[in-house]
């Protein structure tokens, strides 16, 4: 049946059936197709970041950092790699300043360190990162103490309780309610073997210190320290001081433990942040910084602290500039580092003069957030320092003395936005050059072909180096080739555009295992993911950035350099599209306001007769107003580079139903065949329409969830399907293309837990039936029931929750499509096959042969995980995948997919395996043999036989 | 005009008139030289045209049906081959066709040795039934080709040459 067809749909059969029984990934392809940037993500706060022994005993010390991602882990500072990870929950992409009031990591004794976010508290075997124990309280942390000769961690919750846990065991000692619960706990501190408990009585407006026995946990004295107004607030204290911090609008206030005494700093601090470190309980050092980055100014005061009375001793000078600062005990004196772009200087207690200052071999990319720097003095009195400093681009720096050591790009674990880019848009299609040629006359056409003959000379010198490493491929394992100056034949080499919510824009190249390529700052300094509107291609190379804010930043994504930026005045409520002139290059992005009879905007605001062509037959379609549904519009450009939008159909969801997405398909979703042939070689012809979007609704009421198919022209609905007994808590995820979607959710149901759901959607019901599929001049807006989808749909039970959902895409679309799934539970990207997500499997009977001829096999609703089969991401563990991309390779056989969340990981799949490309395990050294052999034995044979010939003529 | 008789003919006939036997050897004992001219010569009473004309057609019937018997054997072979692509069914069926094709492109050869000014019209019908059963045979093959799949009669083989058509509008759209 299939030799009738193309001669690719009988390669790709071939591949197909191979495909049931190879591995999604090949052992040797593992680690050399695929990449991942393990990322933590950018430390939350300096006291959450420390160097600290990994071992009691063992010498050299490891990097822990708790991330705005809520990450724990350890970083080897020698040369930057991951020793462990952790994650600590599942969080999103928030504020820091927040995230860093609930979330802290902490020294604990014995190589271990304690983690605490938000209620649960967990106890990490710093070398291995292994949890100890995990403990859930029943209301927030305010704040744990590591009491090393009772062996107990002691936490305090909001609410005021406090509880001692046994470190080895994790069982409580004992426990105690400070206050009646309407005391607010904030923080411990431990003097001598005093436990002091700091807690602000709301009712009272008064701050008190409740001393604790550390064996018994009994409440020894408590006083009062002072007023503590509606407007006060904690300051995070070290433990090892004698002293509380609080502050109100315009002073810090010190208070002395078990004391009266207070000392008043008076520091602004609407206009100036300050942060308080100590490393011992003699020495308060306090660090200042101007709150807005415009008027930047730093500097820091050396406090001692002696009899209880705190007294200033030096200021380390005031700077117009940032800078940040680090305490740390050599054990021959404390020293502060102070970092700013170009430098590091050192300064100790006794002076305002720095001792020491290491400048770096090149200024910083950004400036500092702050560091964790590590002093020593040697013998002869030289300072070394070690300073790991976190920069205001999200990403991290070792510095040691006056070198950078390593980089890490945490900051990509901040994306909020992800985009492809295809490096070879830039360079002319050979296939669009080449029709270029014919279109000359002989003469130009021969011209332009010499001029682009020398024009690709440029890669000669590549290619040799690249001849030579193939050549030499075939004895042994190539060495990776820089991806620029060798081409790149099979279009492996894209570039993935990342802004993160620091307001960098980063692009990291595929080809070149996640290196970042470039990264250029928008001269912002906080972006959510609310605040993207989107990235755009905008032609050949070149992304736009559009934030709601309504700044467009045209950025080259091969050079990374930006072109222009521009300032429209959008709504930020407006959603922003691209439109392509059908017949030119022109593009321009349109952005569409929520708001009804107000006007759009195009940008850029030229061409508008192009446009007004683009946007004749064009249906645009956005969310309605507070996600109500869906609306759309006609556009018709006018002056001044406004749209005059026409609301033509809108789709609203009823009250109770709740919108959870919307999927359309993607960009590029080329459909090869536009039918299904079936064992008995009769058609089903697919359900084609590329305007689809599938809206995914729930209702927590009646936990039900509704999906959806909407035609996104007309606004008419193709198909509506309900689940009950749907967890509308739990993440609903959908992914859809070609004629069929797939979608998963937590169902209550006798079948409890995750379901797949896939939907393939035909023309019509009856076989050989196009319907109006292949009629001309069939409009969207024409669409009688009698025409709807047929759709057919099988359930699946999956193992574990799915929390992404994507869908391969290749250049023709002939290859079988696999869905990819991101399985946090597992730590994996896997890959389904769209084959066996198929309705069409006969349910609980064996297939017959015609079915098996159409590839069909008997319905299994259990669909098991074979990561030998399935997982993309094989042995590697991946952390915080949110979302998946894809894009086509210049092979039909593979796509490109990146994974990103925290980590990003990229790989290439061949769902149909690679029916046009020499697999690595392709022995080319016997293939040259053999030809070689061949060749050589021609050469001395021809001579012999002409001889014998010769011969025989003679003899006759 | 009867073809010119062959030498070996006129040598039987003229058989009587060989020269006699040298008289001093004895004719063999039993030999009787009257008697058996005698049978000979009723034996070699040569053959009417009519006859041989009926001996030719009747030969070339044999040769025009000999496909006929093939027949069955194909089918059973092109049954028992299976449909699926492998060397020696491709070969079989090809052969199917091959030996059908030239044997029609030679069916005038084939009878030419039959054919005579009085056998003429009538091998006629015995070329249009060796013309039918060679087509009978075609016919096995093709069956035995839409067997294997290779014959574009459904609706499958021209799929890969119908497109949906380019759609009248154009959507955009940010959900964003």
């Amino acid at each position: 049946m299939w030799l009738r067809h193309d001669p690719l749909h009988y390669l790709l059969l071939a591949g197909s059936l191979l495909s049931s029984s190879c591995q999604a990934v090949f052992s040797d392809e593992a680690f050399h197709t695929d990449f991942q940037v393990q990322l933590f993500g950018t430390a939350l706060d300096p006291s959450s970041t420390f160097f600290h022994q990994a071992a009691a005993g063992k010498s050299g010390s490891l990097l822990y950092t708790l991330s705005n991602r809520l990450v724990i882990g350890a970083i080897n500072p020698k040369d930057g790699a991951q020793v462990w990870r952790q994650r600590l929950g599942e969080g999103t992409v928030s504020e820091s300043e927040e995230l860093s009031k609930s979330a802290w990591l902490r020294k604990s004794k014995d190589g271990r360190i304690v983690s605490v976010f938000d209620k649960a508290i967990a106890l990490w075997d710093a070398a291995t990162g292994r949890a100890v124990w995990e403990y859930s309280a029943s209301v927030t942390v305010a704040d744990i103490i590591t009491l090393e000769a009772e062996n107990l961690l002691v936490v305090a919750l909001k609410g005021g309780e406090v509880k001692a846990i046994k470190l080895e065991s994790g069982e409580i000692a004992w426990e105690t309610l400070v206050g009646e619960g309407r005391d607010v706990a904030s923080n411990f501190n431990l003097i001598g073997d005093r436990l002091f408990l700091t807690l602000s009585e709301p009712a009272s407006t008064a701050l008190k210190t409740v001393v604790i026995s550390p064996a018994t946990g009994a409440q020894l004295e408590t006083f009062v320290d002072g007023v503590f107004g509606p407007s006060d607030a904690h300051v995070l204290t070290p433990q090892i001081l004698p002293l509380t911090a609080f502050r109100d609008s315009d002073h810090l206030k010190l208070n002395t433990l078990g004391t009266k005494h207070t000392k008043s700093l008076a520091v602004d601090s609407t206009v100036h942040g300050y942060r308080l470190h100590a490393v011992t309980k003699d020495t308060l050092f306090v660090e200042f910084w101007a709150k807005s980055p415009d008027s930047a100014t730093s500097w820091a005061d050396f406090y001692t602290i002696k009899d209880g009375v705190v007294t200033k001793k030096i200021s380390l000078p005031y700077e117009n500039a940032i800078s940040v600062f680090s305490l740390s005990d050599s054990g021959s004196g404390i020293f502060a580092a102070r970092v700013n772009r170009a430098e590091i200087r050192i300064y100790d207690t006794e002076s305002d003069t720095q001792v020491k200052a290491f400048e770096l071999p090149k200024m910083l990319p950004t400036e500092p957030l702050h560091v964790v720097a590590e002093v020593v003095k040697r013998k002869d009195g030289a300072i070394a320092v070690r300073a790991a400093i976190t920069l205001a681009d999200g990403n991290m720096v070792l510095a040691r003395n006056d070198q950078i050591v390593w980089t890490r790009q945490e900051a990509l674990a901040s994306a909020v936005a992800a985009e492809f880019v295809d490096v070879h848009e830039v360079e002319d299609t050979l296939e669009k050059t080449l029709h270029a040629e014919e279109a000359n006359n002989l003469v130009a056409a021969y011209i332009k072909r010499v001029t682009r003959h020398i024009e690709e000379l440029k890669y000669l010198p590549g290619w040799i180096a690249g001849f030579k490493e193939s050549i030499l491929g075939i004895f042994g394992p190539a060495a990776p080739t820089d991806a620029a100056v060798t081409k790149d034949p099979f279009g492996y080499r894209k570039f993935v555009v990342f802004v993160t919510r620091f307001g960098w824009v980063t692009a990291v190249d595929t080809a070149n295992r996640g290196e970042v390529v470039w990264t250029i700052n928008l001269g912002k300094t906080k972006i959510l993911e609310k605040d993207i509107k989107g990235i755009f291609h905008f032609g050949k190379g070149i992304v736009l950035v559009v934030l709601s804010s309504g700044d467009i930043y045209k950025i080259d994504a091969i050079t990374g350099k930006g072109l222009k930026k521009a300032v429209v005045q959008i709504l930020p409520s407006a959603s922003v599209m691209t439109v392509e002139s059908p017949t030119t290059d022109d593009r321009w992005i349109i952005a569409v306001p929520v708001k009804e009879g107000v006007k759009g905007w195009f940008w850029p605001d030229e061409k508008e007769e192009e446009l007004t062509k683009a946007l004749s037959k064009a249906t645009l379609s956005r969310k309605c107003e507070a996600s109500s549904g869906i609306c759309g519009y006609t556009a018709k450009p006018t002056v001044g580079g406004r749209l005059i939008l026409n609301p033509t159909w809108s789709f609203r969801l009823p009250p109770n139903q709740k919108m959870v997405s919307i999927n359309t398909r993607p960009a590029h979703d080329p459909i090869a065949s536009i039918g299904k042939v079936l064992g008995d070689r009769s058609v089903m012809y697919k359900y084609v329409n590329p305007h689809l979007a599938l809206l995914i609704a729930s209702a927590p009421s009646t936990s039900s969830i509704y999906l959806y198919l909407l035609d996104t022209v007309s606004g008419a609905v193709l198909h509506t399907s309900v689940q009950s007994d749907a967890d509308t808590t739990r993440p609903i995820v959908a992914t859809i293309a070609e004629n069929w979607y797939v979608y998963s959710y937590y169902s209550n149901s006798a079948a409890r837990g995750t379901q797949l759901v896939v939907t393939d959607f035909y023309a019509s019901a009856t076989k050989n039936d196009p319907g109006r599929l292949l009629q001309h001049n069939i409009s969207s807006y024409d669409q009688p029931r009698s025409t709807s989808p047929y759709g057919i749909s099988h359930a699946f039970i999956f193992t574990h929750p799915i929390t992404s959902l994507a869908t391969t895409v290749t250049r023709q679309g002939i290859t079988t499509r696999a869905v990819l799934l991101s399985v946090p539970k597992l730590g994996s990207l896997l890959a389904i096959n769209k084959r066996t997500l198929e309705p069409r499997r006969p349910v609980g009977r064996e297939p017959t042969a015609e079915e098996k001829e159409e590839g069909l096999f008997k319905y299994d609703p259990y669909l098991g995980v074979d990561h030998g089969r399935a997982s993309l991401s094989h042995i590697r563990d991946l952390v915080g995948i949110e979302k998946i991309i894809t894009t086509p390779s210049l092979l039909e056989s593979t796509s490109i997919v990146v994974g990103w969340g925290i980590d990003v990981f990229g790989t290439r799949t061949n769902p149909s395996e690679a029916f046009d490309v020499l697999g690595r395990g392709f022995n080319k050294l016997a293939l040259i043999g053999s030809v070689l052999a061949v060749g050589v034995g021609t050469l001395f044979l021809r001579p012999m036989v002409r001889k014998k010939q010769i011969g025989q003529r003679w003899a006759q | 005009m009867a073809p010119p008789q062959p030498a070996w003919v006129i040598d039987l006939k003229s058989l009587n008139s060989r020269p006699k036997a040298p008289s001093n050897v004895a004719d063999p004992p039993g030999y009787s030289t009257s008697g058996s001219s005698k049978k000979s010569q009723k034996q070699i009473t040569p053959p009417t045209q009519t006859e041989t004309d009926d001996l030719k057609v009747k030969k070339a019937w044999e040769v025009a049906l000999a496909p006929a018997k093939s027949l069955p054997m194909n089918m059973i072979m092109m049954y028992m081959s299976g449909n699926t692509l492998q060397i020696f069914s491709i070969m079989m069926t090809a052969m199917l066709f091959t030996n059908p094709l030239r044997a029609l492109s030679n069916v005038g050869n084939t009878f030419s040795k039959f054919d005579g000014e009085a056998t003429h019209s009538r091998l006629l019908i015995v070329k249009l039934a060796y013309i039918g059963l060679q087509i009978l045979t075609i016919v096995i093959g093709i069956w035995k080709v839409n067997a294997m799949g290779l014959l574009p009669t459904t609706r499958s083989d021209w799929l890969a040459w119908e497109h949906a058509p380019v759609p009248l509008e154009t959507s955009i759209s940010n959900f964003r």
